[in-house]
């Protein structure tokens, strides 16, 4: 039986829809807990105020993009360890490479379905930690 | 009494939500799509894409493949304009057609 205890998660997202959406399916069919923000801004001050477990940080945001925002996360010792994955419609392969090349230890494409995301998630969480625990 | 779960109720109320949004946006798509076919704006071309790219990354998780495949449509189309692979009165077609879809949606 698999006992992973499930992380804390902060979902960036400035789609209020999609955020809403995303959040329902990780809290009410996940059972994550899900602090959630709209842009990178939030996320910088939320990151460090909350220290989440794994961050979910959309690509395309107005301002600050998500490239910019995991840039400044990892400029920060208090939030430079957490584990970043893009949530976006950008998954050309050489936007994925691009993405996993900037820091993100996976890439989740939109749309997704939000049935699943929440598996997805926790496979996602158990191959970091799988990844993590190995030292490599 | 609703056999509808409770996620499934707020699906369905979101679901709603978006989809009255998308298309309330129909006529500032129409107004763009007339602006690049009729005088090639580039500005309208460039508005085009990132709300093609916006409704392509979110339709399908409500269900709404149509409009998703054509916003997807749309964005590599305005993509290809920038790269002078596509045509002004091509992009326009291509927002027109993403127009059509979310009408026809429910």
């Amino acid at each position: 039986m698999n006992d992973v205890s499930l992380p804390r998660l902060l979902l960036v997202e400035d789609d209020p829809d999609i955020r809403e959406i995303a959040i329902m399916a990780l809290e009410d069919i996940g059972g994550f807990t899900v602090h959630a923000c709209v842009d990178g801004i939030e996320a910088l001050a939320q990151a460090q105020s909350i220290r989440p477990d794994l961050i979910i940080l959309d690509w395309m945001m107005p301002g600050m993009n998500g490239g910019q925002t995991l840039a400044r996360l990892r400029e920060m010792d208090a939030t430079s360890d957490i584990p970043i994955v893009f949530m976006t419609a950008k998954v050309r392969p050489e936007e994925t490479s691009r993405m996993l090349e900037l820091g993100a230890i996976d890439v989740v494409a939109k749309p997704f379905d939000p049935v699943a995301l929440p598996a997805h998630m926790r496979q996602i969480w158990e191959k970091y930690l799988a990844t993590a625990g190995s030292g490599s | 009494m609703s056999a509808m779960s409770d996620p499934q109720r707020k699906y369905e109320e979101v679901r709603h939500r978006f989809l009255s949004r998308t298309k309330s946006g129909r006529a500032r798509i129409e107004e763009l799509a007339d602006a690049i076919d009729a005088i090639g704006c580039e500005k309208a071309a460039a508005e085009i894409e990132q709300l093609a790219h916006r409704l392509a990354g979110s339709a399908g998780t409500f269900g709404l493949a149509e409009i998703g495949r054509r916003a997807s449509e749309a964005e590599l189309e305005a993509n290809a304009l920038r790269r002078g692979k596509a045509t002004h009165r091509s992009l326009a077609g291509t927002a027109r057609a993403m127009s059509a879809a979310i009408e026809a949606s429910e």
